[in-house]
Formats: C-alpha cells, sequence, structure tokens
C-alpha cells in the first residue's frame, strides 16, 4: 500500500481525468452552460409572473417569431415556460442530491466509524428500505402528502430514503478507511474522534463522494421527470421537465405537437448525457486501477 | 451450498413480517375506507358504524393486522373497491400483461445484447467496440420515458409500422386463438424493444468485460498454441466461459424487466400491473394498491434470491458467505 503513494489531491485527479477526456470535458462544459442559462434566465430575466398568464389568442401555435418554441395549450411561450420548468427541476436534482449526500455521508461516517448498534440497526432498515419499491412507495405517499412546492417534492424525496445510496456507500469506505494505520496512529495519540471523521477519514473519501453525488445527480433528474411525468410528482400548474414530458400523454400533442414536449425530452437526455460523461471520468479518478496518472 | 440458501430464506421471514407492517400501516393512514361507499343513501345513521364493526374494522390494530396476513396466506388479498371483484382477480389479468411483456423484452434484450457484448469484447479498442461502447452510453443515458416517446412517434405514428397503444387488437380479441395471439405479440414489439434497448445495456458491458478477461485466460493460450482455429478459440473456448456468469443473470434481469415497467405500459397503454397499481392509487383502491407493492417486493426479494442461487450453481468459485 505504502509503494505507491500518490501526492495529487482529489480535485487534480479529479481535473486531470476530466480533461484527458474529451467528452467528459464537453459535456462538463454543456452541463454548466445549461446551468448557468436556465439560472440566470429562470430567476433573473423572466418575470415568471407574466410568462404563466394565460393567452387565449396565442393557443397550441407552433415556433414562429415571437414564440421560438411555439405556445402550449395555454397560450404560454414555450420557451419561458421550458426555461423554468428547468429551473424547477434542476432545483429539485440539486436539493435533493446535497440534502440527501449530506445526511448520508453523516450517517455513513458514524455507521461505519463506530459500528456495533447504529451500525446494525441501519443496516437492517437500509436492508428493508432496499425491499420496497421505491417508486411505488414515493407514489403511495405522494397521496399522503402532496407537495405543492419544489422543496417540498425534495424534502420529501430525501426524507424517503434519498440519502440511503450515500450511507450505505460511505458506511464501506469508513470501514475500510477506519482499518488503517493512520487513524490507529490518530487515535493513539488521542484525537478526538469527531476530528478523526471530518478531517482525517472524509478527505479520503472525497473522490467517491463526487462520483457517488454525480449518479445521484442523473437518478433524481430521471425520479423528478418519471413521477410527474406519471402524475405523482409536482402539481399540475408548476412548470417541471416532467411535465413538460407529461403533454406528450395526449397523442394528439405527441404526434402533432412536438413542439411541446421535444425539448424537454431533448434537454432532459442531454443533461443525462453530459452528467454520465462527466461522471464516467471521476468514476475513473477515484478508481486507482483505472486512473490514466 | 443450501446451507447458504437456507440462510437467506431465514433471513427473508423477519424482513418479510416487517415489510408486511409497512405496508399494513400504510394502508390503515390513507384516507377513506371501503364502506363508506357501500352505504345506501337512506340508511340509518348507525348503520355505517355497524357494517365498519362487522368488517373487524374497530378492532385493535394487532387482531386487524394478524386477519390480514392469515388472509393473505390463504392467497385472499379482499376485495378490490373500484372493481367490486377479489383483488386477486384483478390483478391475475393485469399479471399476464405485464408477464408477455417482460418475457418479450427479456428475448430481445439478449438477442441484442449477446452478439454486441461478443463483438465488442472480441475487437477490444478497434473501431467496432468504439461504436457499441458509444452506444451503450448513449443508452444508459436515455430516460425510459424520452425513449419510449421517441419510439411511438417514430415507429408507430410516422413510420405507421407498429400500433401505438393497447395490447390487443379488440377485433382479434374477439377472434380469439392465434389471431388473438399474433395481435398480442405484434403490439408487444415495440414496448418490449424499448425496453430492451435500455436494459440491454449493462448485459453487453459486462460481456465486453467478461471477454476482455476470458481471452487472456492461461487456457486461451493454451487453446492457441496447439493450433486451435481463431474462429473455435471464440466459439468454444471464450463464449462458454464469458456466457456463463450472464446466464446466471437471466432472472435477475425478468425482475429488473417486471419491476420498470411502469413508464413503458404507461406511454405504450397496456394494461399491465404498473397502470392497475397507478390507476388503484389515484382512484384510492388501497387493497390493490397494498397487494400489488407486496407482490412486487417479494418477487424482487425471490428473485435475487434465484439469481444468486443460479449464479452458484454455474460458477462454483462463487461461494456467498
Amino acid at each position: 500500500m505504502n509503494e505507491k503513494v500518490n501526492h495529487a489531491s482529489a480535485f487534480r485527479l479529479m481535473w486531470h481525468e476530466i480533461r484527458n477526456d474529451w467528452f467528459a470535458l464537453i459535456g462538463l462544459f454543456l452541463f454548466i452552460t445549461i446551468v448557468l442559462v436556465v439560472y440566470i434566465f429562470g430567476y433573473f430575466v423572466i418575470d415568471e409572473a407574466a410568462a404563466g398568464r394565460l393567452n387565449m389568442f396565442t393557443m397550441n401555435q407552433s415556433p414562429r417569431a415571437g414564440f421560438p418554441l411555439g405556445t402550449d395549450d395555454l397560450g404560454r411561450c414555450m420557451l419561458r415556460q421550458l426555461i423554468l420548468a428547468a429551473r424547477n427541476s434542476l432545483n429539485i436534482a440539486f436539493t435533493v442530491t446535497l440534502g440527501g449526500a449530506t445526511i448520508g455521508i453523516f450517517i455513513g461516517l458514524l455507521m461505519g466509524f463506530y459500528g456495533g448498534h447504529v451500525d446494525n440497526v441501519m443496516m437492517r432498515i437500509i436492508g428493508l428500505w432496499g425491499m420496497i419499491p421505491f417508486l411505488m412507495l414515493i407514489i403511495v405517499i405522494r397521496t399522503l402528502i402532496a407537495p405543492q412546492t419544489w422543496w417540498g417534492f425534495s424534502f420529501m424525496m430525501i426524507g424517503l430514503g434519498g440519502f440511503l445510496m450515500m450511507s450505505g456507500m460511505i458506511r464501506v469506505m469508513t470501514l475500510q478507511q477506519g482499518r488503517l494505520d493512520y487513524v490507529s496512529a490518530s487515535k493513539t495519540m488521542g484525537t478526538p474522534n469527531v476530528v478523526i471523521m471530518v478531517r482525517e477519514v472524509l478527505p479520503n473519501l472525497v473522490s467517491i463522494i463526487t462520483s457517488g453525488l454525480t449518479l445521484a445527480l442523473a437518478g433524481n433528474i430521471g425520479l423528478e421527470t418519471g413521477l410527474t411525468f406519471l402524475g405523482f410528482g409536482l402539481p399540475p400548474g408548476t412548470p417541471s421537465l416532467g411535465q413538460h414530458l407529461g403533454y406528450a400523454r395526449d397523442s394528439v400533442v405527441l404526434q402533432n405537437r412536438q413542439w411541446q414536449w421535444l425539448p424537454a425530452a431533448i434537454l432532459v437526455f442531454v443533461l443525462m448525457l453530459c452528467i454520465n460523461f462527466v461522471g464516467q471520468a471521476l468514476n475513473r479518478a477515484a478508481d486507482a486501477r483505472k486512473r490514466t496518472v | 451450498m443450501w446451507k447458504t440458501v437456507v440462510r437467506r430464506l431465514l433471513i427473508l421471514i423477519p424482513q418479510l413480517i416487517a415489510l408486511s407492517l409497512i405496508v399494513f400501516f400504510l394502508a390503515s393512514l390513507m384516507p377513506g375506507d371501503a364502506l363508506r361507499g357501500q352505504v345506501e343513501p337512506g340508511a340509518p345513521p348507525g348503520e355505517l358504524m355497524r357494517l365498519r364493526e362487522e368488517a373487524g374494522l374497530l378492532d385493535p390494530w394487532y387482531q386487524q393486522y394478524t386477519r390480514w396476513v392469515s388472509h393473505i396466506m390463504r392467497g385472499d388479498f379482499g376485495r378490490s373497491l373500484q372493481h367490486r371483484v377479489a383483488v386477486t382477480t384483478v390483478i391475475g389479468d393485469s399479471m399476464m400483461n405485464t408477464i408477455r411483456l417482460s418475457i418479450m423484452t427479456t428475448i430481445f434484450l439478449y438477442l441484442i445484447a449477446i452478439p454486441l457484448g461478443l463483438i465488442a469484447g472480441r475487437k477490444n479498442g478497434k473501431w467496432i467496440d468504439k461504436t457499441i461502447l458509444m452506444y451503450v452510453f448513449i443508452f444508459f443515458s436515455i430516460p425510459t420515458i424520452v425513449l419510449s416517446l421517441i419510439m411511438v412517434l417514430v415507429f408507430a405514428f410516422n413510420l405507421g409500422w407498429f400500433p401505438a397503444m393497447n395490447s390487443v387488437n379488440p377485433v382479434a380479441a374477439v377472434a380469439g386463438g392465434w389471431t388473438e395471439f399474433w395481435s398480442r405479440m405484434y403490439h408487444l414489439i415495440l414496448p418490449s424493444l424499448t425496453g430492451a434497448l435500455i436494459g440491454g445495456v449493462g448485459v453487453i458491458y459486462f460481456l465486453r468485460n467478461q471477454v476482455i478477461d476470458v481471452q487472456n485466460a492461461d487456457f486461451i493460450t493454451t487453446a492457441r498454441a496447439k493450433g486451435t482455429p481463431e474462429h473455435r478459440v471464440y466459439s468454444h473456448h471464450v463464449l462458454r466461459n464469458a456466457l456463463l456468469p450472464v446466464a446466471g443473470g437471466i432472472g435477475a434481469s425478468i425482475a429488473a424487466v417486471f419491476s420498470g415497467s411502469f413508464f413503458i405500459e404507461t406511454i405504450f397503454s397496456l394494461n399491465g400491473m404498473g397502470t392497475l397499481f397507478l390507476s388503484s392509487v389515484l382512484g384510492r383502491d388501497w387493497p390493490v394498491a397494498m397487494a400489488l407493492i407486496m407482490f412486487y417486493a417479494i418477487t424482487g426479494v425471490v428473485s435475487m434470491l434465484l439469481a444468486d442461487i443460479t449464479i452458484m450453481l454455474v460458477d462454483p468459485r462463487i461461494r456467498i458467505k
């Protein structure tokens, strides 16, 4: 273990892997561009109230001057709606991913570091949760508590187990790290456990956490679009990528008004592709055997 | 090996009990009960309470729970509130559609994945391998909804090759026999192809790595050294060894298809278990919804177990401790 010490920091390694992979580089650039455009236009340029106003005279128009992506069934500009939808969907994806990861890392560190009863009980819960079909569980709970906003929806998803995958992953890694010499050495020197966990073990998990985050981000975008598409996600009035895809459940729209759902479909696909390309590079950085340095 | 299997089965028992408790409590949290709709408008005021008492809804929860479980043990999941027949009848109808879909999907999946995985592994690093890896990457990223919608748009509406919805042509359904069978198969081609294109990605990637690994094994060098022709090396030595673990995964992939059919069933309007679940949740038909959750959970667990057992049977080196 000691012969091949790699002194490059985790972030340097990640950047190295991304830089040497054209797809990952383009993916990262495209993803950042999309996110920036969506947030800048979604929060500062588009007047949400005005964009959401119904207009009887411009219903279901195909793309034309003034409406680059046409209009929806309420006569609203599809491009503006798409940006607002992407903004809400990205909000959910980021919140669920980061919130779930924070709780997951916390629990995972505790489980892996202390072991014992905490670990046993949590493992039972994770095992049980793994048995329940997650999609069905959310759909059922969704009828009990119907979140009306993107953050309500995010909290519901985190609470229903958005953190379990990350905590399982961190637990295994912490168990591994806990057996290494530097942890025992630190313990003998009398370093408090909290400091060992946060300042010594955690930095060693950075690369695996980032690659887990990208995976979770793609999954959460898919989960939101899927649930809203089926009618169990955000309420119908709130624009989201899933709601835009849901227009296509009407076969007339699917066939004749492609401008109402195809841009959202392409946007979801491009986002997923970018995230997965970056994720693949980060994965290589996290796995010492696959690294190119 | 049987020790492992028995132990796994024993671990299942407390898990299943916990699961049934969760499902039971979820159901009891749900608003509304079955009896409200059954009371005649002109009935005396105490009628609803009397019916509830009779149905045992006023008993303590543990009595209700044990009664529910003992009914399930006898295969009685109660009555559907929407359809007014036994839950098992309602689920049975849609289950056949889902089973047909998952069998067709699995067939397509392996028809696509095995050749592509073998070619990619054999031509490792060549352009054809890179093309296949690109396919793997694109279909790994594309959400099922997006692919399904595009498939419907292109192949059903624009080209008109396949029907866009329903699981059978109504005329053919009346005719019965082979006409009905072929009509069902024809309606399933597009949805199962969609599922297979996405689901095959994992198998291709796994098989490719498998072939690359086996290629470098000592017995392949031996085979080459004794002068075996190259195509025979692949068809007899590499293929068999690389395919073994893939064969072990068939059970798991059928189960995965089984549980991942919500979107495909919804978009292609197939009357399967996924759409049944959605409509029973929307219609507050809790007996059906709960039975479906239990069913999906148990299928998932059992198929995981079966997959592990087949892998153990196929590859004696793997012994799960």
